[in-house]
Parts: C-alpha cells; structure tokens; sequence
C-alpha cells in the first residue's frame, strides 16, 4: 500500500512537472516537483495534512497548466491522479492509525476497485467533455453555480 | 476537516472559476471530483445498529496486574461495508497486548470479537462505551454512533503487612478485641490480684497470694481487650501533596492507608475512613472484609483535589466519629493545620498522625545544589516546629520519611504503646 502511495504522488509531481517542461515553463516544473517532494516527506513524516495541501496545491497547478495552454487531456489526468493520490493517502492513513484491521487484503481491494471505477469513469466523461463544446448563457451558467452551492451546502450539512 | 469536505470545496472552486472565466476546460476538470462525491453520496453507509457486549477478567485487581478484556460486537442492522470499532478507554490504562480497536466489515446478524489485556496504576477506571463508525467504500462519508456498554475496574492500592498497630482510645465498644482498656477482666496481660469470687476459674488462683492470707484465696485479673472505632483520614488536599513526573507523595500516602486500614480491621475494630480532597469522601464504619473492601475501594478512587474551601483541615468531619474514639490521621501536614488539629485533640479524640516528610520526599526528588540544601534545611526547621507543637498538645506524630518502608516504621514505632503523653519520631532524613 506504502509504494502504491508513493509511486501516485510520484507520478503526480512528475506528469506536471514534464508536461510544463515540454511547453518549457521551467518555473511551473520547478514547482511541480517541489510541491510534489514536500507531499512525498510529508507522507513519510506521517504529516497527513501533506495529502490535503497537495490535492489543492496540485489543482490550482493543474489550472494554471490550463491557463498556460497545456494539453486538456494531460491536465485531466493530472486531476485524476491528484485525486487518487488524496484517496490513498487518506486511506493508508486510516489504516496505519488502527491498530487491528480484519480481512484487510479484501478490504483494501473492495476500497481500490471503487476508487478504479471513478478514475476510469472520470476519465471517460472528462474525455467526452472535452469534445463537447457547450454553449452557456447567463442563466445557465447561475444554474450551474447554484448547483456547486447546492451541493456544497448538502455536503458540509451532511459532516455536521 | 471530514473527508468529503475538501473536495467539495474544490469542486466548488473549480465549477466557479470555470463559470466565472466561461472556460468550459476547468469546468471539465471538475468531473472526477463531482463523480467521487456522487458515488460517496450514492453509497452512503445506513446508520450502525450494533450491540455490544464487555467482559473483564475481574473487576478488581492490583496495580501493573494484566488484566483481559473480551468485547464483542454484533450487527443487528443491515450489512456494513466498512465499520470502525474503537474501545472508548478510561485514561490511564494503557494496552499491553491485543488491540481495542478493528477496521472490519460486517454481514447482518455477524459478530465480531476484540481481546486486549490492560494494565493500570491505582485508580477507578470506567470504561466509557464503543465508538462505531461506518462508511462506504471511500471512507467519505459516515455514520457514527457510540455503543452503551459500562464497566468498572478498581486497581486497587498495595496492601502491606504490618504488625498490630497499639493505640490507646479513651473510648472502647463492648466486643472483645486487642487494644488494652486498663480494666480488670479477662484478657491476656497481667493487671492485679484480687480476692476470689465465685464464679472465677481455678486456674486464675494465685498461688503466692493465697500462701499469704490463709483466710481467704486470690486470683489473678487480667487487663481487658477490646475492640474500638477507629477512623481514618487520608489527606488528599493537592496543596499537601509533594507531585513530580510520576513521583507523588500522596500514593505513599494511600498505600500507608490501605496498610493501617487492613490491620485495624484485622483486629476487629470498626473501621470508617474519610478522604479529605475536593470535598470528604466518606465510608461508614464498619467490620471485616467487606469493610475492607469498601475501604479499599474508597482507596483506589481517591485523587488529590484543591478546592480553596477544603485548604485547612478546618471542615475535618469530626461528628462522623464517635466521641473519644482513636483517629488516624495521614497527611504530609501544613503549617495551618496546627489549629485544626489541636481543637480535635480537645474534642477528646485521641488522635495518631502518620506524616509522610513532604520535605525529604521533595529534597530526594531535586538536584543536590547549594540552594535546595539550605531551602530544605529551612523547611525542615518549619516542619519540626510544627511536629513539636502537636506534640505538646498531645497529639502522637509519626513524622515518616517514605524512603522508608512503612512496614519497619510500624514495627520500630506503632507497635509500640503510645508513650505518656505522646510519641514522637523522625525519619532517617528528618
């Protein structure tokens, strides 16, 4: 599960850093593979609050990769991967803290099959919309923003 | 922050961001966080329904003893896909084997069985319940919930040994015991001679006596044994005790109480103990072992406290003892308690004070300097004014320093009847 882990926050920091070093913006790679060393020491410092700042340190990234006209297709899978890196950290973490973890082989395989499932559906319908081009007029687009909030709302209610 | 919180805010900022910009491409990176939080809303966990169960190897048990505990949970509601089971464990037990907590799923009606041995210093330890949490698959979202199952465990104060503790109360019940009431009767010690009546066995006749006075024939008395009311007061006042780290004077205090109470109540007397802390603990008196129990128990739950009301000794419940009775008191002693103390020896109590040295325990505990030698010589000074004081008001004072084992304070010193009108002795440090 460690490798696993480690071999995601790798693949993180390093498919950004690579994709901002083929459009030459060194100081996007730079930071690329900063921040994804700061997350990899603070895995194995057991800072688990590492695994929160990179999921948002890593899409703010992935945005600015966007802005700085990298491929849609490279930055979606970089937000796959920052999402499943978060997952698996926070998982491992999990685990790590309890000291008894019965059937832990099916338990982690039910977990990572789950976690298989959306990033290949992601993948799937973040490829699908990035061939969709979308007309959105004003309305649409409060719709929509409603719709984050709505859901936002429902969320933190639900953790209350 | 739970779980589901992040990346429902990054959802939230990226879905934004991409409307606010009109740049369908950042919307479109909003995708897998909109999938994970459906899918973990779509598959959220039911509410646990669990049962549980706790068994304790005993529930009394001496300190450092392991002691097993076996806790079993049951389903009684649907499947749980992922459930988090955790032990809500008093402070101060630590796990010295096993685990009280399991990451598990569970089928409807299935069980599931945690053992861990605990060990524990003195003290009252109430085990709080079982904490359930269930959650889907991706451990976003969950349901918690705390199971209602409560257990005690005493770990209970070192009993020692000591030998029979003499003490003189003014007043004695009727019962027959081993503390001398200096009046004729039956007994074991030697009080005088008086003329027979009928009624007296043959083997009392004094022979030398009846040699002497042909007329009429003599037997021997003997000094009457009784038993007494003993009360005891342990000093729990946090402005006496001596704490650093793990060093505390007051659990010397308490191992010297459980010690005294055993072997009074193995004498016979009635024995009723008052713990003077946030506010007075009292047992009733009473006999035997279960009293001993009671005592000991009282014992294993007392903690120091610091109310400012219970600073002095003034609120010393002495109507819970009755008149002329022998108390025993242990307490490391301040200066204020002077008043307190002699107004209870007026009140015709006859009074024992067993004084663990808060001034050798805390030199023991400090660096060998210049200024801690000369602070402790001071204290001492202060501490033996104090101890003279009692003395002249007739109360007895052992004055204790703990580094000796209680049970050879006992033997050199409370075996010893009660001198005239007090006794007083110091420690090897005092």
């Amino acid at each position: 599960m460690a490798n696993v882990v480690r071999l995601c926050i790798i693949l993180v920091g390093g498919w950004l850093a690579l994709m901002f070093g083929l459009s030459s913006i060194w100081l996007g790679s730079v930071a690329s593979l900063g921040f994804g060393c700061l997350w990899l020491i603070g895995r194995e410092t057991r800072r688990y609050e590492s695994a929160m700042a990179g999921l948002v340190v890593f899409t703010i990234l992935a945005v600015i990769g966007l802005s700085q006209n990298l491929p849609d297709w490279a930055m979606l899978l970089e937000v796959i991967g920052v999402l499943v890196a978060w997952d698996l950290h926070l998982f491992e973490a999990r685990l790590a803290y309890t000291s008894r973890i019965e059937n832990s082989a099916s338990l982690i395989r039910a977990h990572l099959e789950r976690l298989a499932i959306i990033a290949m559906l992601s993948l799937v319908l973040g490829g699908l919309g990035l061939g969709i081009d979308l007309r959105l007029n004003l309305l649409a687009a409060v719709g929509l923003g409603s719709l984050a909030v709505l859901l936002l709302a429902r969320i933190l209610r639900q953790n209350r | 922050m739970e779980r589901p919180t992040l990346p429902a805010l990054v959802l939230s900022g990226l879905l934004l961001l991409g409307l606010a910009t009109l740049n369908g491409r950042i919307l479109d990176l909003a995708i897998p966080f909109l999938l994970l939080l459906g899918a973990g809303l779509l598959f959220q966990p039911p509410l646990p329904r669990l049962r549980a169960t706790r068994e304790l190897e005993t529930t009394r048990a001496a300190k450092d003893q392991p002691v097993q505990v076996r806790l079993s949970v049951t389903n009684d509601g649907d499947r749980l896909e992922e459930v988090h089971l955790r032990e809500l464990l008093p402070s101060g037990l630590t796990i010295s084997e096993g685990a009280s907590e399991v990451i598990t799923s569970l089928d409807a009606g299935a069980m599931i069985e945690l053992q861990y041995t605990v060990q524990a210093g003195r003290g009252l330890y109430s085990f709080g319940g079982v904490a359930a949490t269930a959650s889907d698959r991706l451990g976003l979202f969950r349901r918690r919930t705390i199971l209602p199952v409560s257990d005690q465990l005493f770990v209970l104060p070192d009993v020692l040994k000591l030998r029979r503790i003499e003490i003189r109360p003014r007043a004695t019940r009727v019962y027959s015991g081993a503390i001398p009431v200096r009046q004729g009767g039956a007994g074991i010690e030697f009080h005088g001679v008086r003329e027979y009546q009928p009624g007296d066995p043959q083997r009392w006749i004094n022979a030398r006596a009846t040699a002497r006075h042909t007329q009429s024939l003599f037997v021997n008395e003997f000094e009457q044994e009784r038993v007494a009311d003993v009360g005891l007061i342990l000093d729990a006042r946090r402005r006496s005790d001596v704490r650093m780290g793990d060093h505390s004077l007051f659990e010397h205090s308490v191992t010297a109480m459980a010690a005294l109470a055993d072997t009074f109540l193995k004498g016979g007397n009635r024995v009723g103990l008052a713990i003077y802390s946030d506010a007075v603990e009292w047992t009733f008196p009473g006999y035997g072992n279960l009293q001993r129990e009671r005592i000991l128990r009282a014992l294993a739950s007392a903690r120091t406290g610091d109310r400012p009301a219970f600073e002095g000794l003034e609120l010393l419940p002495s109507r819970l003892f009755p008149g002329r009775s022998q108390i025993v008191l242990v307490s490391p002693l301040v200066n204020e308690d002077l008043t307190a103390l002699v107004r209870l020896r007026a009140q015709g109590f006859h009074l024992l004070i067993l004084s663990p040295n808060s001034v050798a325990y805390e030199r023991s505990l400090l660096p060998p300097t210049s200024d801690v030698e000369l602070a402790a010589r001071i204290a001492t000074v202060e501490r033996q004014y104090l101890l003279l004081r009692l003395l002249h008001a007739g109360i007895q004072v052992v004055d204790w320093d703990v580094s000796v084992p209680i049970e050879q304070i006992a033997r050199q010193i409370l075996t010893m009847p009660p001198a005239r009108p007090v006794t007083f002795a110091v420690g090897s440090e005092g």
